[in-house]
């Protein structure tokens, strides 16, 4: 397999949220705002490609025995990484993603990545599946968000898209809308490009 | 039994110290990392929390100094040095803001419940104590888009000028519902979809409030 075709099947063909179904939880969490979104998309990816890289690279050291053990701990440096940096940097966005973040370190993906992809492969193209399984999640991140935001608030990004006269609807703010909006992706996806195989 | 030699690799100890040696190296670089950002995450909290206490005294001080309001909130951290001083002995926390050596109004760190779990605000008051001056909450996990509307200036402006206590005695406020125009100086617009929260701040309010001033009548 090619770089290329490894960040194809990764992000697009076996997208980790759509074919894989992993990493709901955070999908459905942080999906009302767009910025929101695409910050925690960019935190899975770099903790993604990063763990995915350095545990390729120990793969060859690594004891059967301990390598869940291995894998956690080194998933949750990368996040805590990610979660430092958000403090000190973005405080604004670090509070309203609030207790997310940290929560990356649970995000079925990056466990799933790991044992599926790096525990077997080299660490350059385990870094590149990384990527490619971050794109994937982050790209149904904005695209549930897109829609929340933009029927919740009537804005995109915070900037306001409908005019006053729009009557915001409350239910695509709450947890609720997020279901759905994801099963809808999820349905259309599927009967669209997996029908055949089924 | 043969006693043949076994590769380091499979003893049973190779997996303890290969998770010793694993944990060691990322806490290291963990801790290297936070000392590092650590001032500025302070920093960055600090500055957050006195941006907060400018923004809810800087009508009073516009109106005692005479120097305008966009002018105090441009430098928040001078303003704050010049004008502002914490005050010990009040049961919370307090902040005085003081033009020409006079007290011209206080800021209490109150606390209270929310529907899903505890809130912080900062509310400003007259010197009697009595008035609100303005009302910011700073840490709340009420309902995105719902609860969490109180954060929201609608909300808070519908507290400044607001009279909180009559003849010592907190006042108690009345709903309205949140389209409704005029209302009394007893009377609060809620938040529509958030009728706990909206309660929630009003209770906090109420009591904190009595706490407060109790405190200031006990001393001589």
């Amino acid at each position: 397999m090619t770089k290329k075709d490894i960040f194809i099947t990764s992000a697009f063909r076996e997208n980790s949220v759509w074919k894989q179904i992993l990493g709901i939880c955070s999908s459905l969490a942080v999906t009302n705002l767009m910025l929101n979104s695409l910050i925690m998309g960019l935190g899975v990816t770099f903790s993604l490609a990063l763990s995915s890289f350095t545990l390729s690279l120990l793969r060859a050291y690594t004891p059967r025995s301990v390598r869940m053990m291995v894998q956690v701990l080194i998933i949750a440096a990368y996040v805590i990484i990610v979660d430092i940096f958000l403090k000190a940097n973005m405080p604004e966005i670090s509070k309203q993603l609030g207790p997310y973040v940290g929560l990356i370190i649970t995000n079925c993906i990056l466990m799933g990545r790991a044992e599926a992809f790096a525990a077997q492969n080299k660490p350059l193209d385990s870094f590149i599946d990384g990527i490619g399984s971050g794109v994937g999640y982050t790209l149904v991140l904005l695209a549930i968000a897109a829609v929340r935001e933009l029927f919740g608030f009537g804005a995109l990004f915070g900037f306001q898209i409908l005019g006053d006269w729009w009557i915001r609807w409350s239910i695509m703010v709450m947890a609720p809308s997020a279901f759905f909006l994801l099963a809808i992706l999820i349905w259309i996806i599927n009967t669209k490009y997996y029908k055949e195989k089924a | 039994m043969s006693k043949e030699k076994v590769p380091f690799s499979q003893t049973i100890y190779y997996p303890v110290l290969f998770m010793i040696a694993v944990s060691l190296v990322f806490v290291g670089v963990l801790a290297v990392l936070y000392r590092s950002y650590e001032a500025k995450i302070e920093a960055n909290k600090q500055n957050a929390y006195q941006l907060q206490i400018v923004q809810l005294l800087t009508a009073a001080i516009s109106k005692a100094s005479e120097i305008p309001e966009a002018k105090l909130l441009s430098d928040p951290a001078i303003t704050y040095a010049q004008y502002i001083s914490e005050e010990k002995g009040h049961p919370r926390r307090c902040f005085v803001a003081i033009v020409n050596g006079q007290k011209i109004a206080y800021c209490f760190d109150i606390g209270g419940q929310g529907l899903w779990g505890s809130m912080r605000a900062l509310l400003a008051l007259s010197p009697d104590l009595t008035e609100a001056y303005d009302l910011a909450v700073y840490d709340q996990m009420e309902t995105p888009g719902l609860g969490s509307r109180i954060t929201e200036e609608a909300f808070r402006s519908q507290f400044r000028g607001k009279k909180l206590l009559q003849n010592g005695k907190a006042i108690e406020f009345t709903l309205i519902p949140e389209r409704q125009m005029g209302g009394s100086e007893t009377q609060i617009r809620q938040i529509t979809g958030a009728t706990i929260t909206t309660n929630s701040v009003l209770r906090m309010i109420k009591d904190e409030i009595t706490i407060i001033n109790s405190a200031k009548e006990a001393k001589p």
